[in-house]
């Protein structure tokens, strides 16, 4: 009985032991699918290139939220402020009770007598609040003058005062409306700020041009005077060339066939001619073959943009910048994948690859349009179209030619 | 499928640094293989297909866990057999009701010599067969017939008596043999 159960259960293994199906395709493309979202929640330190994604993510969302929170605070601070501000009324009153001070008065073509003198009850009442009163920058000696003074921008820190400005305006809505600033008399501000690019990359090549999507972050630091800003950023990009491999093989295939004459036998119905008895037998040998095979290089940069910008337009809460950079780029991971072979390649295999050299260091010329859209009083939305052309080719190969790309930027930024 | 230029060093190698390209080399080397075993180990073939998906992330994520001790494809095999195993316990309440509405079946049967006429021509029938079994009787059947284990082992493994182990792989074999029978007969 026992060796009959054995018999039986190697019956069994051996009818099913040589059984090996095909998985259909969906369970590869759910491997990878599956692997691709574990690497991606999967944080390695030691690994840079393979946490931008991560890194450029908790960047956004803390230069986002860092945002938020001072726009919250400022706002908030702002608010208690305009609480122990004293009614504008008196500040008015007292200017319309002095002679000579109407509006009317300031913005005659003649000159004002002791104009400094004139506006102390301004700057009297003003000390009530407890913040020292700025210095007027400039002489008020004429009407053109005083016009000046006030469409020049106060610091955030006496922003409080700024509503008091216009009982020596001329006109207020002149100072209502968006102006660009005088450069001179402008105040620097840093930005600091983060943003992503969507680029479209061109090769020309021989055969075609060469074109691919490539994406670049970046945290980014502007110093802003008056309407022009000069900026410098960290970024991070991934571009791409094609890798050409020339592959030599050679596989055991049948090459002809030949007829073994086993024995022959005289023709009866001719006696000049013999009957051969044959058995045909292909022959087999080895073949080579040769074939072109391409795999996707990528090429892992950091890059330094530096970028000078001027406002071109302000209307609302929307302002344009004209943008011209240079960017230094320079070489930090590469990944040059070989073909992958499969078992139609069965012998004396031989791979060559004439790889041109990347170069480790790139530059390029860009130039493009910044649309920024304020969000609260110092957050910034942008947006806006972007070209690059790059001063020399990605590699040392004598065929290779410089590449250019356009793209579409978005990203924050906050002033201080 | 074999890609020459490789070994399985360089092939794991390349895995752990989650380059995709060895990763499809080394699944395109043993995925037909361990879909037999996966076939084995499920009801049907969308079970096994998911259960081959999973045991192969498990893979790729505990690669670098693969020591170099044995055989690469042995240590595969044994990630998808826990990969079953591991599923196996989750649904063990349901299998308890199914053992349960197993009935018993004679000892011996009369005609097992029909059993040597078994061959591979079978293979898709009795893989059906081991398929129809129930799931505790199909997991010992084949941890003791195709992986080798004994019945302590796979008492440990599947947290059952040594004994219960026993039961069921002999009317796992009982329910087979009544089958392949039924097969075999009209050849006859």
């Amino acid at each position: 009985m026992e060796s009959k159960r054995d018999i039986f259960e190697e019956l069994i293994k051996d009818a099913l032991q040589d059984m090996a199906p095909e998985p259909s395709a969906k369970v590869w493309k759910g491997i990878v699918r599956r692997l691709s979202w574990k690497e991606f929640l999967r944080f390695d330190i030691t690994n840079f290139t393979s946490n931008i994604y991560q890194i450029a993510a908790v960047s956004l969302a803390g230069v986002s939220l860092t945002a938020l929170l001072l726009t919250a605070v400022i706002q908030s601070r702002e608010q208690e402020s305009e609480k122990k501000e004293p009614p504008r009324q008196e500040l008015t009153e007292d200017i319309q009770g002095q002679p000579n001070q109407s509006t009317d008065a300031l913005t005659t073509e003649e000159p004002v007598k002791e104009p400094v003198e004139k506006s102390q009850p301004v700057l009297q009442q003003a000390k009530h609040l407890e913040e020292p009163i700025p210095q007027p920058s400039i002489e008020i000696t004429q009407t053109h003058q005083i016009r000046y003074s006030i469409t020049f921008r106060p610091s955030p820190k006496y922003s409080l005062l700024k509503t008091q400005y216009p009982t020596l305006a001329s006109s207020s809505d002149e100072l209502h409306k968006p102006a660009l600033l005088k450069d001179e008399k402008a105040p620097w501000q840093i930005n600091l700020g983060a943003s992503w690019s969507w680029n479209r990359m061109q090769i020309p090549e021989a055969t075609g041009d060469y074109r691919y999507n490539f994406n670049t972050l970046g945290l980014k630091a502007n110093a802003v005077k008056g309407n022009f800003r000069f900026g410098a950023s960290l970024a991070y990009q991934r571009l791409f060339d094609q890798l050409p491999y020339q592959i030599n093989y050679k596989t055991y295939d049948s090459t002809g066939y030949i007829f073994n004459v086993h024995y022959y036998m005289p023709d009866p119905k001719n006696p000049d001619m013999v009957i051969l008895i044959t058995s045909k037998e292909t022959v087999y040998d080895s073949v080579k073959h040769s074939t072109l095979a391409f795999t996707s290089g990528s090429y892992d940069y950091l890059t330094i943009p530096f970028s000078v910008g001027y406002k071109l337009l302000i209307f609302n809460k929307f302002s344009i910048f004209m943008d011209g950079n240079a960017t230094l780029q320079f070489l930090v991971h590469k990944n040059e994948p070989v073909p992958a072979l499969f078992n139609s390649y069965k012998s004396s295999l031989l791979m060559e690859a004439d790889l041109p050299r990347r170069k480790n260091l790139l530059i390029d010329l860009g130039a493009g349009l910044t649309l920024e859209y304020t969000i609260f009083n110092r957050l910034n939305l942008i947006a806006g179209p972007s070209w690059r052309w790059w001063l020399q080719p990605l590699s040392n190969s004598p065929e290779a030619s410089k590449p250019s790309a356009w793209g579409i930027k978005a990203g924050i930024d906050y002033k201080f | 499928m074999v890609q020459p230029g490789y070994t399985d060093d360089e092939v794991i190698k390349g895995c752990l640094a989650g380059k995709r390209h060895f990763q499809t080399m080394l699944y395109q080397k043993y995925a037909r293989s361990l879909f037999a075993v996966c076939l084995r180990y499920s009801n049907n073939t969308n079970e096994a297909e998911d259960l081959l998906q999973e045991a192969f992330v498990k893979i790729f994520t505990s690669l670098k866990n693969y020591r170099g001790e044995g055989p690469l494809g042995a240590w595969l095999n044994r990630i998808v057999i826990n990969t079953a195993l591991s599923r196996f316990r989750k649904e063990k309440q349901s299998i308890t009701v199914e053992m349960d509405e197993i009935p018993d079946i004679a000892d011996e049967d009369p005609q097992d010599d029909l059993f040597t006429q078994l061959s591979k021509d079978h293979c898709q029938q009795i893989l059906r067969f081991i398929q129809e079994l129930p799931t505790g009787y199909r997991q010992v059947f084949n941890l003791y017939i195709f992986e080798g284990y004994n019945h302590k082992d796979i008492a440990q493994l599947l947290g059952i008596t040594e004994s219960t182990s026993r039961t069921q792989l002999h009317k796992a074999k009982l329910l087979l043999k009544e089958r392949i029978l039924r097969l075999m007969k009209p050849h006859k």
